[in-house]
């Protein structure tokens, strides 16, 4: 049977752990992805949010812990909701002070001012919670064990870990069902497609446009939430890894698509936790980057993106 | 009664360009208004201006009686202007149905269903192809999308741009006997049209328009023997 270290028992459980880190990539390409599809540009700030998330996720388990709610599954949903919603808030804030004022100058210039926002956020948070790491408490552990063979020869997947599967799988059929089946995400698509089309239509698109920012935000949100209680620490600078990294996925699946964004993010984790755990961990973010710039190469739109012809 | 449309001395422009210059016109209730001129006259524009998407610099727009000059466009469509634009513009990654239901979205379920009904009664192929993107219809099917997509918006006043552009002889008649139909059931039009033959024919009054003004206009008959439209728009 499988001896210790097989490479296929490594394979399996690299493939899961791809998957985990694919779910939360993509969660957060989400954002780019719909900002960019909807108005041209990339929201540079959108890993801090992601990154506040994690901090207004711990600051309010606490709080409603202070508050007296001594039932976790209480306390969590409770704290989860508040996350969402003030999460939301900021993406909403940052597109009203930073992006709006800017609409209608050259395209560098909303870029600039992401760069700037992002930041104000970072230094936001490094001055008003520290520079420390954060931890955060143990919440559901155990983990599910497949043996195969011997008892020492198994693939895993913690609580948690399936958690993040589960949550990313219903996330993204509710934001499925938003975007193409109510009249609201049918007001987001005609948007994205022709603004002044869309105006002319009766639709108020500078909400739509703060709805996207909201949704992205929120989506970020619930990346930032799984991903703390998987990792149980974070501090101020997780946005910038993780913002470039979902960046990457949201290019790779093809920017502006929605269900591109989420593969993107798939096939960017798997790639990368295949090739940490088969070939070589210290080069997985060259391989992840190299990926990216081979898919464009011959597929410059990405792997589900369409190029911009109109049949005139 | 005050007329459905208004306009007085309506100036616009794009920066330094300046592409109408003092418009006086008025769009009385139930009629067909042609507007005619060569290419770059400012008739995209003055459509573009009554439904604010392009900011007048001075001059005013009544709508109903109402001033909405200068207002959001989404509130002056959302009074029951509609336009059909240049060029159709259609979304082109929706189906046809959820570029129509995009039209009627502020109408409620019943009335929704009654309107579908009977834009479907006037182009057909919208009903067989109601699933298919908007994207892959040839240029005609377009124009009857964009033109369905107003009219599921109940409109009292209707922007037509160019209609007829592109289609072939056929398909346009179709068209501008589609038009009349619309205008039959007591809608407003404002139509723009380089066809000046076809839109003399339809319109009850009309005006041509030349570099950004009003450079003739009256009854649409008689701008038809007038001579100088003759020659200059009407092929001699």
């Amino acid at each position: 049977m499988f001896t210790i270290g097989d490479p296929l028992i490594i394979l399996a459980q690299q493939l899961i752990n791809g998957l985990i880190l694919g779910s939360i990539y993509g969660l957060i390409a989400i954002g780019y992805t719909m900002v960019y599809g909807i108005i041209g540009m990339i929201n540079f700030a959108h890993g801090e949010i992601y990154m506040i998330s994690s901090y207004l996720f711990a600051i309010f388990l606490a709080l409603v812990g202070l508050f007296g709610v001594s039932s976790v599954p209480v306390a969590l949903l409770i704290t989860l909701v508040v996350t969402l919603v003030i999460t939301g808030l900021y993406g909403f804030s940052v597109e009203r002070i930073a992006y709006r004022p800017l609409r209608g100058s050259s395209r560098l210039a909303p870029l600039i001012s992401a760069i700037g926002m992002s930041l104000v956020l970072q230094n936001f948070v490094l001055l008003s919670q520290g520079a420390n790491t954060q931890i955060f408490p143990s919440i559901y552990e155990g983990v599910l064990r497949w043996s195969m063979g011997s008892k020492d020869n198994f693939v895993q997947i913690t609580y948690i870990q399936a958690m993040i599967i589960g949550v990313t799988v219903v996330s993204m059929i509710a934001l499925n069902i938003l975007i193409n089946h109510t009249p609201l995400g049918r007001a987001c698509r005609a948007t994205q497609q022709d603004r002044t089309m869309a105006n002319l239509m009766g639709i108020n698109t500078d909400r739509v446009i703060s709805l996207t920012f909201v949704i992205g935000a929120a989506m970020a949100a619930v990346a930032g939430m799984l991903i703390t209680f998987n990792f149980k620490s974070f501090d101020f600078f997780i946005g910038f890894v993780a913002g470039i990294k979902a960046f990457t996925a949201a290019v790779l699946g093809g920017i502006g698509s929605i269900p591109g964004a989420m593969l993107g993010g798939i096939i960017l984790g798997l790639a990368e936790s295949l090739f940490a755990g088969l070939v070589n961990t210290d080069y997985k973010d060259v391989f992840a980057f190299g990926l990216l710039v081979t898919v464009l190469v011959f597929r410059p739109t990405g792997i589900l993106g369409q190029p911009e012809v109109e049949k005139i | 009664m005050a007329p459905v449309l208004e306009i007085k001395g309506l100036h616009a422009g794009y920066g330094p360009i300046k592409a109408l210059r003092g418009i006086d016109l008025e769009v009385g209730k139930g009629e067909i208004m042609a507007l005619i001129g060569s290419n770059g006259a400012g008739k995209s524009t003055l459509l573009m201006t009554i439904c604010g998407i392009v900011k007048p610099t001075a001059g005013k727009v009544f709508y109903e009686g109402r001033d909405v000059t200068g207002i959001q466009s989404y509130n002056i469509m959302n009074q029951g202007v509609a336009q059909v634009p240049e060029g159709r513009r259609i979304f082109p990654r929706m189906t046809v149905l959820e570029n129509l239901q995009m039209g009627g979205a502020k109408l409620s379920v019943a009335e929704f269903g009654r309107y579908l009904s009977w834009v479907q009664e006037l182009f057909p192929m919208l009903s067989e192809r109601a699933q298919q993107l908007g994207g892959t219809l040839s240029g005609g099917e377009q124009q009857m999308l964009a033109i369905g997509r107003a009219l599921m918006s109940k409109p009292r006043l209707l922007l037509m741009d160019e209609p007829s552009l592109g289609l072939a002889p056929l398909i346009s008649r179709r068209i501008f006997a589609i038009i009349e139909e619309i205008n039959r059931r007591g809608t407003t039009i404002l139509l723009v049209e380089q066809n000046a033959y076809a839109a003399l024919r339809l319109a009850n009054r009309a005006c041509v328009l030349s570099t950004g003004e009003i450079v003739v206009s009256g009854d649409a008959q008689e701008m038809m023997d007038n001579p100088e439209v003759q020659e200059a728009y009407l092929g001699g």
